[in-house]
């Protein structure tokens, strides 16, 4: 069995073989006992293929349909459209503020030498300049 | 009522032709969809969704067409979303299972199912869907190999080329159970 005449077999399963092929293929049917037994099985598998069909859906199969297409023509409620339409717009500005702030606290903690709330807010420590400047204008306002 | 007759009322509103329609292709459908889907709950939903899009476009249905042909190609482009569907699912999952828990953990149990109908399914599930869809359409439906490229758009060539592939597939995986059939 070779390469050809398996190709041929297949062929003339779903296509009009030329009258050269045919008796190619008649040829080597005749000669060949593995290209006959292959023959049988490939017939024997696309009759198991055929059968194996599931033929219909569960019962009540046309309700169903018609059921799901009066619910799609339902006008919808006014409210609910608002609200999806709201989601709708607003979430891209949510996720985008949500990745802002994200970007914010990773840098924030990225440049911080240490890692506390403070620092990933990116509120600094008042140093003991600031801490004395600040004393001293209070008093002087005093 | 001839189908002719049945067609034209539904067109023109009348959900009584329109569910005649739904009842006389449910098998043809359910062929196609659980075909392409094996017989899992998610094959239920794509074959409402066929006859849902079927009415919502019935106006471009020409109606000196095939019936058959319009349903079935709808039939196959859904069921091959619904395989798109999956695979982006797999993808972000990162479950190399998920195809397989799609038709074997949510099957329909209202389909009866033989053990050889089962390992046909399994066989079937296993090819990738250019490939199912011909065996689907030439194998299952009977179509023409004419008729299959036409469904499927593409050359007859490649409806050949793929049956040949596919069922040489198909006969790798099933040779060990049909062992006294195939």
């Amino acid at each position: 069995m070779n390469k050809r005449s398996l190709d041929l077999l297949y062929r003339s399963f779903d296509a009009q073989l030329s009258e050269d092929e045919k008796a190619e293929l008649a040829s080597a049917l005749a000669s060949s006992e593995s290209l006959r037994r292959e023959e049988e099985a490939a017939l024997a598998m696309r009759d198991a293929v055929r059968t194996s069909a599931v033929r219909s859906f569960k019962p009540f199969f046309s309700s169903r349909v018609l059921n799901r297409m009066k619910a799609l023509e339902k006008p919808n409620d006014p409210m609910e459209e608002l609200w999806k339409a709201l989601v709708t717009m607003f979430r891209p500005v949510a996720v985008a503020g949500a990745l802002t702030l994200v970007a914010i606290l990773a840098f924030n903690l990225a440049s911080a030498e240490r890692w506390t709330l403070d620092t990933m807010l990116g509120v600094s420590e008042p140093g003991i300049e600031e801490v004395w400047t600040l004393t001293v204008l209070e008093e002087s306002n005093q | 009522m001839t189908e002719r007759e049945l067609i034209k009322q539904a067109k023109a509103g009348n959900v009584q032709a329109f569910e005649q329609l739904v009842k006389n292709y449910e098998s043809r459908v359910a062929a196609t969809v659980i075909g392409m889907l094996g017989p899992c709950l998610a094959a239920d939903d794509v074959g409402q969704e066929v006859f849902i899009r079927l009415h919502k476009y019935f106006g471009s249905f020409k109606e000196d067409a095939s019936l058959a042909t319009y349903i079935t190609r709808i039939a196959i482009n859904l069921s091959l979303n619904e395989l798109k569907r999956r695979k982006r699912r797999q993808f972000l999952f990162r479950s190399s299972q998920l195809t397989e828990l799609d038709a074997t953990t949510n099957p329909d149990e209202h389909i009866d199912q033989t053990e050889s109908q089962r390992l046909v399914h399994a066989a079937i599930q296993k090819l990738a869907p250019e490939f199912r869809s011909v065996v689907v359409l030439r194998l299952i439906e009977g179509y023409s190999t004419r008729d299959t490229a036409d469904i499927l758009g593409v050359p007859e060539g490649t409806v050949l080329s793929r049956l040949s592939r596919a069922q040489k597939k198909l006969k790798k995986h099933l040779t060990p159970f049909f062992q006294e059939k195939v």
